[in-house]
């Protein structure tokens, strides 16, 4: 990437007025800004623009230059410096020297800020990328620096410092760095590491494993495998200690090292039993509510559903027995048994700490239900839950849904409502006798109980229920729509009076949910009729998000239309796959090709008000809902090019062909594009008639694409616009008065 | 020594978003969880992995607490729950409960609007978030565990904003969030009981301002709406969906019908409605005025103020536009803006701060001309207003809510360091207390002196009791002397000999002694005497004796008196007492020590 010519021009403008003593921003977040510019640059900063050099100098050698400058020019320092030629530059002109002496920085008390010590360790961490930058590292003795940098007051600096020392002691490691040994300290970093790893203070164990799943997560495969190699001992040893203090750090090292296949093979039996120690010392502790909460927490990971179930770190069985005992926990029943807990349980159970954080019940519940989905969703078999409930002898009653569903809380009745339309998308699932069923039906007795309490949601006084048990409903009555008609009245009802816009999406939603698992929705009546009022009302929507759901189901409906017309291509490329020269054509995509076919389908969708819903959307002032808007019409216009191109003008003149366009709003936006050379109605002068083709080849659809494709501020958040802003201010803050300046500073939201 | 820390992520000398951990008692609190709107990626969140290095947050957290809805104090909220992972406590009071999510979703909006957005909250996340928040009502004292309570006070600033009070044994802090100490035209001024926390924690955003009455704002505004009117121009007001918004609406409205003008006032996409039904919903966390208004008519029922239909931009004539989103990032603001910009009739007012990367940003500092799709370029004619109305503390607002609470400590956040500066000073100078104020990342450490709750036996109270005096009240500490036992981590005062009995121990006397030289030309017989008259004059209700053995007896102090053999003028009075008549015993010393009273 090189940079454009106006930026080439008014960067060096920019320099000056960062560079000026006592100069001020306008925004804090512009230095960090133009930083994230610089490093887009693939080629030598210097080459691109050789007047950083100089600001460099100025800022590092100036008395006067603001803590926040001198930090932001360090952190250019370092940029700079990462490639080779850029640090000879500043070498040579001693810049590195002064840059990089944390002496120069105490001498006028500057160190004491904590952003020039963050510039510091970040601008000399991203200058170690060479072997030049390493020497001058060890040469300069920066190690004492950044050695008591790690125990800083500020928890910025020290973490930042950790990081950088790291990023030191992998490159110490020859095999890693590929340094050359003369210039490495003779220590290489796995044998230091392991000697630290040796030490038997608590304290310094726990900072070790720190900087060591900081190393593992970082390192190659060869520095890695040499690393767990010689850690292998000390590691099972710190596990066999069992310190509760070094469990979390010790998990960490090992999910750090986990993440690579290597670490199966050269620790699997230390790794799974330090697991079980860190599961089974946590079943000890009498806060069973939080250790269970860490089990969720694992099993819900995609690492663990991944694996095969042998190298899973706990067997399956107990993380089922674990959610089903909070179930059991949230319902107020004791558990028959989980490693003799059964005390413990009761004990928690009985606790007015639990009883008074209904929340942390409440987290639970909602972890555990999802939790069970997700095991029902991966589990071969039903039958390791089914037993666990047969065990409690308490079956059905584990989902006191009824109970649920009233709850005070809207938060418990919506997690229920949610759990209902989760449990109902489930596939089917095996039994414990071999036979496939639907996991709702099993575990809850089916349709006859949930349907009911969701229609029932569906008036909840509050908004986030409603929208859940609408999207419950989309997922319970997959197989049986038709028998939906009540349903669906309630739902149009909802559309046009819901004051909140998640219930209104939900409904858009669940028609989409209903016309996309609809092979032909014409053999849906019900489907069709309401399809009709759906658009309208969702493109007149005050929100969003329900305008972008009524253009996906318009874009549902044009699939159907015209799917199999030649130059129609579905999915949300935003130009027409152009078919290639060679490709070998599907027969059935001519199957509809008879223009007859065509317009009796554009017919239909003018008919289903398809056209205004893509024409109002694509005036509307959201960006997704005019982009969206204007794919789908770029689509129509292929399609219906295409055909008519070729065509008798009786064929450009047919009725079927034309819309009607009305005087307000969106439609009268057209009607300024279009100027109005179309007909005008007759009966209504308010009205006009056009021709959609003319229509969609004078919207210059291509060109709006690109601008809607864009984001709506890339002028004002380009690199550009940044530079022009702080000069502007900068000379705004020199002329303005300076109270009404300070006054717009501080103003925050 | 135990202590306090607080440790800023955000707001530690800047106004870019608050985020605050406290460390009291054991436990560990986040005040505030703020989003900076100046940045599209994760750095517009707090850095949560400083605050447990690896650990798990809902490990580490006790809980969080959000003072008011806006987004620079809740906007990460989502992030850290459903995106880093914590499940605890989270705590605000109802309005702010019910009127975050809507923020929240204005702003995935404007986020969805722009592209290059990452890592950004779904709607589903935003609604798990808030099935975790505990709902707060003021002044009631919430018991979040054991140990840790939490108590919500008013603090004006906008609907629903609160102070927290939070307390774990005998230490506490307070948090203002932000707060008004003045009633505007929707808010009442913010309150706190004489808490005298070990450390309040103070926004400072108007550090050195002593702002002028809100009043002349409000005219200002008017006067300039209403020019703009008069010469035929369109006026927009970009806003953010709730907030400042409605106080802007009460004030338009009642001006209109004052001064019976016909220009329409109209507000975007349905948040009149919107903010009407949570206003109406709250309606005892507006102010007086409101509430009494409210039973003769609903102040957020407006006669004028009609929603915004697109199309009505391009309608002659004068008008004015509420329109969201408030710094002309994207959507319907802009898109008026754009329309209206070239005509030097209109006028823009911002009514908030801008972030870099916006166009309100650009035309605040002055740009003229901006660039538009295809090389085009818009000149900006239309007149740029800034006007602030936000409702923070100033200068005078801070120092008198230090009077109310008392601190012992005082520590500054969400302002900016050099004025945060001034402000310490002068609290140093005017409270005679600490002032702190750290930068992002810095921690400060408070010692604080706490009192030690101490179990106190039945014998001792009876006979503190039986000596007369008041009942005891908690409001009224008094001193109790008595042996304080310290078994098994329990701490228990009773009295000396039931100390003895229950240790074993046997008792021994201990008693004082004191010599006072006196000069008195009299023989010590006669010395002796005198100093049994004046004290008998001197302590009445005392019993004194002067006892045939030479000795005066005062309770149990025991006086004496000798002569020098060189000087018989010359007394030495010695004088000796047990030490339960200590503080008598030094009382007589010290009185003996200035002399006899002449004859």
């Amino acid at each position: 990437l090189r940079m454009d010519g106006d930026c080439v021009s008014l960067l060096p403008r920019v320099c000056d007025v960062l560079a000026a003593p006592r100069s001020s921003l306008p925004d804090d977040t512009s230095l960090e800004k133009l930083l994230d510019w610089f490093t887009t640059f693939s080629v030598s900063l210097l080459e691109v623009n050789p007047c950083l050099q100089g600001f460099i100098s100025t800022v590092v050698s100036s008395r006067a230059a603001e803590s926040s400058i001198i930090s932001f020019a360090l952190k250019l320092t370092g940029l700079v410096a990462a490639a080779e030629d850029g640090f000879r530059a500043l070498q040579a002109n001693s810049v590195l020297d002064l840059a990089f002496n944390p002496q120069h920085w105490r001498e006028d008390g500057l160190w004491d800020d904590p952003c020039v010590r963050i510039g510091w360790i970040q601008g000399f961490s991203t200058m170690l990328q060479h072997r030049q930058a390493f020497s001058f590292f060890v040469q300069a003795d920066s190690i004492k620096p950044l050695l008591q940098l790690q125990t800083d007051t500020s928890l910025f600096v020290a973490s930042a410092a950790s990081q950088m020392l790291a990023h030191v002691l992998m490159l110490s490691h020859p095999l890693l760095s590929g340094f050359n040994g003369k210039e490495v300290d003779d220590k290489s970093s796995s044998s230091s590491i392991t000697g630290l790893m040796q030490s038997s203070q608590l304290h310094q164990s726990q900072q070790i494993l720190k900087l060591l799943a900081l190393i593992l997560s970082q390192a190659g495969p060869s520095l890695r495998d040499k690393l767990l190699l010689f850690l292998r001992e000390p590691l099972e040893e710190l596990v066999a200690l069992n310190y509760s203090q070094l469990t979390r750090p010790l998990m960490d090292v090992i999910l750090a090292a986990y993440r690579y296949r290597s670490f199966a093979s050269v620790l699997p039996v230390s790794q799974r039993n330090l697991v079980l120690v860190c599961v089974n010392t946590k079943q000890k502790k009498l806060n069973m509510i939080k250790q269970n909460q860490h089990k969720l927490h694992f099993c819900k990971q995609p690492l663990f559903l991944s694996q095969a179930p042998d190298c899973r770190p706990c067997p399956p069985a107990v993380v089922v027995a674990a959610v089903l005992a909070l179930l059991r926990l949230c319902r107020g029943l004791s558990p028959p048994s989980l490693n003799g807990c059964v005390a413990v349980f009761r004990n928690v159970t009985g606790s007015g700490k639990v009883q008074k954080c209904a929340l942390e019940a409440l987290s639970m519940l909602q972890k555990s239900y999802q939790a069970l989905v997700q095991w029902i969703g991966v589990c071969s078999n039903l039958s390791s839950i089914t037993n666990q409930l047969k065990e409690g002898k308490t079956g059905h009653h584990l989902f006191p849904l009824q109970k649920r569903a009233c709850d005070m809380r809207w938060e418990v009745r919506d997690s229920t409502v949610e759990f209902l339309g989760h449990l109902a998308g489930l596939p089917a699932c095996r039994t414990e006798v071999g036979g496939a069923c639907n996991a709702a039906e099993y575990l809850l007795g089916g349709c006859c109980v949930t349907t009911p309490l969701l229609v029932e949601a569906l008036h909840d006084p509050e908004s986030y229920v409603r929208a859940s048990a609408v999207s419950a409903l989309a997922q319970t009555m997959t197989h049986s729509w038709q028998e939906g008609a009540e349903i669906v009245t309630q739902l149009l009802e909802m559309l046009s009076q819901d004051t909140e816009g998640f219930a209104r999406r939900a409904v858009l939603q669940y028609f989409i949910t209903w016309f996309s698992s609809h092979p032909s929705c014409t053999s849906s009546p019900l489907l069709m009729q309401s399809v009709r009022s759906v658009l309208l009302q969702g493109s007149a929507d005050l929100d969003w998000e329900v305008k972008v759901h009524t253009l996906d189901l318009a874009e549902l409906l044009m699939d159907q239309a015209f799917l199999g017309q030649h130059g129609y291509t579905k999915g949300l490329e935003s130009h027409p796959a152009q078919p290639h020269p060679y490709a070998a054509t599907a027969k059935q995509a001519y199957t509809l090709t008879q223009r007859s076919d065509l317009l009796c389908a554009l017919d239909g969708l003018v008919k289903q008000g398809l056209l205004s819903v893509l024409l109002s959307g694509l005036f509307d002032c959201d960006r997704p809902v005019g982009l969206k808007a204007c794919r789908l019409l770029i689509r129509l216009k292929h399609v219906l090019l295409l055909k008519t191109q070729d065509e008798s003008d009786a064929v450009k003149t047919d009725p079927r062909l034309y819309c009607e366009l009305l005087s307000q709003g969106w439609a009268q936006e057209i009607r300024n594009v279009l100027g109005t050379e179309d007909r005008s109605n007759e009966t209504d002068p308010h009205t006009v008639t056009v021709n959609v083709c003319n229509l969609v080849t004078s919207l210059d659809l291509e060109e709006r694409l690109d601008v809607l494709t864009r984001s709506s501020d890339h002028f004002y958040n380009s690199p550009r616009s940044l530079l022009q802003d702080i000069l502007t201010a900068s000379a705004a803050h020199a002329q303005q008065d300076s109270q009404l300046k300070e006054e717009v500073i501080v103003d925050c939201y | 020594m135990p202590e306090i820390k607080v440790t800023p992520l955000g707001a530690g000398q800047d106004v870019g978003r608050s985020c605050i951990l406290v460390s009291i008692g054991g436990k560990n609190i986040m005040l505030d969880c703020g989003m900076h709107m100046g940045y599209n990626d994760d750095r517009r969140f707090p850095d949560f992995s400083y605050v447990t290095q690896n650990g798990r947050l809902t490990d580490f957290l006790d809980c969080v607490i959000i003072s008011h809805f806006h987004l620079d104090h809740c906007g990460a909220l989502p992030y850290m729950s459903e995106m880093v992972g914590y499940d605890g406590p989270i705590y605000m009071t109802h309005p702010t409960k019910a009127i975050c999510p809507i923020l929240l979703e204005d702003f995935r909006k404007i986020t969805v609007d722009k592209k290059g957005e990452t890592n950004f909250f779904t709607s589903q996340m935003i609604k798990d978030c808030m099935k975790k928040v505990v709902p707060l009502n003021l002044h009631q004292t919430v018991q979040v565990d054991d140990e840790l309570e939490i108590k919500a006070y008013y603090a004006g600033h906008v609907l629903g904003a609160a102070m927290v009070y939070i307390k774990v044994g005998s230490e506490s802090v307070v948090y203002t969030g932000d707060y008004n100490m003045t009633p505007d035209r929707h808010l009442g001024a913010a309150w706190i009981d004489k808490c005298r926390p070990d450390i309040l924690i103070s926004e400072s955003t108007y550090a050195t301002t002593i702002r002028d009455s809100k009043r002349c704002r409000e005219r200002d505004f008017l006067k300039k709406v209403h020019e703009s009117i008069e010469r035929g121009g369109k006026v927009l007001i970009p806003v953010f969906a709730l907030g400042r918004a409605q106080e802007l609406c009460i004030l338009l409205e009642t001006f209109w019908e004052r001064m019976n003008l016909k220009a329409p006032i109209y507000f975007s996409t349905g948040m009149t409605e919107k903010a009407n039904h949570y206003y109406k919903l709250f309606i005892t966390w507006t102010n007086q005025k409101i509430r009494k208004t409210f039973v003769q008519r609903n102040m957020f029922e407006f006669k004028h103020i009609k929603a915004f239909d697109r199309s009505y931009a391009d309608n002659p004539g004068p008008m004015v536009v509420f329109a969201t989103p408030g710094m002309l990032h994207a959507g319907q603001s802009l898109q008026i803006f754009k329309k209206w910009a070239g005509n030097e009739k209109n006028m823009v007012i911002m009514p908030g701060y801008c972030v870099q990367g916006t166009i309100g940003h650009k035309i605040l500092n002055g740009q003229r001309k901006l660039e538009m799709e295809g090389r085009a370029t818009l000149d900006v004619k239309l007149q740029v207003e800034y006007m602030s109305f936000s409702a923070h503390a100033d200068a005078k607002g801070i120092m008198q809510l230090i009077r109310m609470a008392e601190p012992r400590n005082m520590l500054l956040v969400h302002g900016e360091a050099a004025k945060m500066e001034f402000l310490k000073g002068k609290i140093e100078q005017e409270f005679s207390i600490d002032c702190y104020m750290p930068a992002n990342g810095e921690t400060v450490t408070v010692k604080t002196n706490p009192s030690v709750p101490v179990d106190m036996s039945v014998n001792l109270l009876k006979r503190e009791m039986a000596l007369g005096g008041p009942l005891p009240d908690p409001k009224k500490p008094r001193s109790m002397h008595g042996t304080l036992i310290m078994k098994e981590s329990s701490l228990k005062l009773v009295s000396s000999e039931q100390a003895l009995k229950e240790l074993g121990l046997n008792e021994h006397q201990l008693r004082f002694t004191c010599r006072v030289p006196l000069q008195d030309p009299h023989s010590d017989s006669e010395t002796l005497h005198r100093i049994y008259t004046h004290l008998k004059s001197l302590l009445k209700g005392y019993t004194i004796q002067h006892l045939p053995d030479g000795t005066v007896m005062v309770e149990s102090i025991v006086i004496k008196v000798s002569s020098s053999a060189e000087d018989a003028n010359a007394k030495i009075l010695l004088l000796s007492w047990s030490y339960q008549d200590e503080d008598l015993g030094s009382f007589l010393s010290s009185v003996l020590k200035k002399g006899l009273p002449k004859m």
